[in-house]
């Protein structure tokens, strides 16, 4: 029996969480030089560009348990 | 400036040779373990395919992190601030792109059995021209990586021990040590010793932050210190520097994943599921290590203020420096966090120095210069290439010429150019063979010429330039050559196959 085949590089889904999260990532919508406030002596920007790259992780956690299946390793019992 | 480690000396000795012989016990295991390991090519560079889930995870954190991100980021953090912060998410990266091409790599290297990258790009294209041309960059980008790691061996060991090691004893006993126990075990070695490796190189970081934490005031204090001296530290970046970040984060995130080495791992993955959960931790550790080093440098601007750019390329030194002298424990933490630093540029090197070995044998030797040899003298000629390109390396490292350096400086913009064939070709049956040839050669000239005129339009890294032009080459070309129907045929053979 054949199973689902599925690649994330297939899935508009994952696409735009990637483009998304990509955005997030670079500090482009900051006030220039900006820094305050501060929390624990972390400069508010570097807090939400360091929450946005968990972000990502958590998207790539998500994107390889539930986006990527193919049959290679049945391939091999054949 | 060398920084003279109060910690320096017969303790550093000690530690190297300890490490050295439990790397060289690895690859005795190793070998014993697996008889045959010189007898196939896939048992000897890719560990039989059958790495599991830990083992290809600590292999995969060895070829992205190396000893450089210990003792060369906090100096950059140092000098930048939180402009560097971008060291976190450009790992991240990484995997992100791998994702975007390991899961059906991975189906196509169980399927065909392929070994190297260059294997993959002559099975997709089936030209001689191209496969050799790939190989080329490959090796040579491979060459110049392995000899900036022996470069970094001589320094860490000789500042490690004080300067009671030359520089020369350094590089030469640990490539003798990385070379034995790669030749006993390949990648099996490889991989073990990247675990023992990659575990040393976590526990040192780990205890440099906890000290400087401790010891050298926190974040706050070097806030304080910013908000006086310097506050474009602290500030978001903007211009140059934001386009700098998305380069940064580009660059790193396709160059890393398609490094040879690091896109061969994939082939040695035991099954996908294997595979997927060393990704799934790998989106992780940027916190832990680019993170944690990051973190480092910050501290060093209130504990160091005010160092010129060439005193702060020491900063790790001089903080470990002043932890060491604290009390017995952060003594023999910083002596195995510098032992560590070594073990990951080794974890590095061995790492390079294996895929190089395997183009040779599987791509050059064994499939234009005898097809029919024995696997097992394959890789003979594949480790004795290999050695002979060490020596030439080490000799480089030490009489550095004086006119033509820079040739030795390209890696990053070299093996980018490939990624337009291996990626693109994954998906793309149209992806026309003579556009991909003339896009990778044109990429390769334009960023190599970039890069030594010192031009940079837009601030845009050379090798982002020429992976620009590679692609449109690639691109356009395809789009207008006609494609034959044995052609389409063929190539839906190799990439349809879940059709």
């Amino acid at each position: 029996m054949k199973k689902r085949i599925s690649e994330p590089v297939k899935k508009p889904l994952v696409w735009i969480g990637f483009v998304i999260l990509f955005a997030l990532i670079n500090p482009w919508y900051f006030p220039a030089g900006s820094w305050s406030p501060l929390f624990f002596g972390i400069p508010y920007w570097a807090l939400i560009i360091l929450i946005a790259s968990l972000a990502l992780s958590i998207f790539i956690t998500w994107v390889v348990m539930t986006q990527w299946e193919t049959d290679a390793d049945d391939d091999e019992e054949l | 400036m060398e920084v003279e480690l109060a910690f320096s000396g017969w303790s550093g000795i000690l530690v190297l040779m300890l490490y050295g012989g439990l790397m060289l016990a690895v690859g005795v295991y190793a070998f014993l373990r697996n008889r045959g390991v010189r007898e196939s090519l896939d048992e000897y560079y890719l560990g039989g395919r059958g790495l599991g889930a830990m083992v290809l995870f600590f292999t995969f954190f060895a070829t992205q992190y190396s000893g450089n991100t210990v003792v060369g980021y906090p100096p950059t953090a140092y000098r930048l601030g939180y402009q560097y912060l971008v060291s976190v998410p450009f790992f991240i990266m990484i995997i992100m792109v791998y994702l975007l091409f390991a899961p059906r790599l991975y189906a196509l290297g169980r399927r065909f059995n392929l070994l190297t990258p260059v294997d993959w790009i002559d099975l997709r294209f089936r030209s001689k021209k191209v496969t050799i041309l790939a190989a080329i960059l490959m090796l040579y980008g491979l060459g110049n990586y392995l000899l900036e790691q022996f470069v970094a061996i001589g320094q860490g060991v000789s500042g490690l021990t004080g300067g009671t090691i030359p520089y020369q004893v350094g590089v030469v006993f640990f490539i003798v040590i990385m070379v034995a126990y790669s030749w006993l075990g390949g990648m099996r070695s490889v991989a073990y010793t990247d675990t023992i490796q990659g575990i040393a190189l976590l526990f040192g970081v780990f205890t440099l932050l906890i000290g400087s934490l401790i010891y050298l005031g926190g974040l706050p204090t070097a806030a304080e210190t910013m908000i006086a001296e310097a506050p474009q530290k602290l500030g978001a970046p903007t211009g140059g520097s934001l386009t700098t970040w998305f380069c940064l984060l580009v660059l790193v995130g396709i160059g890393a994943a398609i490094y040879p080495h690091a896109f061969q791992r994939i082939f040695a993955a035991r099954s996908e599921r294997t595979l997927k959960r060393s990704f799934i931790r790998m989106a992780y550790m940027p916190f832990l290590t680019a993170g944690v080093v990051f973190m480092v440098g910050i501290i060093g601007i209130s504990a160091f203020p005010d160092l010129t750019t060439a005193e702060s390329e020491q900063l790790v030194g001089m903080m470990a420096n002043a932890l060491a002298n604290q009390n017995a424990f952060f003594y023999w933490a910083m002596v195995l966090l510098f032992g560590g630093v070594i073990a990951a540029i080794v974890s590095t090197a061995d790492s390079v120095l294996l895929t190089f070995s395997s183009i040779i044998s599987n791509d050059l030797y064994g499939r234009y210069i005898a097809p029919n040899a024995e696997e097992s003298r394959k890789i003979l000629v594949g480790k004795l290439v290999g050695v002979a390109a060490v020596i030439v390396l080490v000799l480089i490292a030490w009489y550095p010429p004086g006119t033509l350096y820079q040739i030795f400086v390209l890696k990053f913009e070299v093996l980018i150019q490939t990624a337009p064939a291996l990626i693109l070709g994954l998906y793309w049956s149209r992806l026309n063979t003579q556009a991909v040839f003339i896009g990778m050669l044109a990429g390769t000239v334009l960023a190599a010429a970039f890069t030594f005129a010192g031009f940079r339009p837009l601030g845009v890294y050379s090798g982002l330039w020429g992976l620009l032009l590679n692609l449109v080459i690639c691109v356009g070309g395809s789009l207008m050559s006609q494609m034959t129907e044995t052609h389409r045929q063929r190539t839906l053979e190799v990439i349809g196959w879940q059709r």
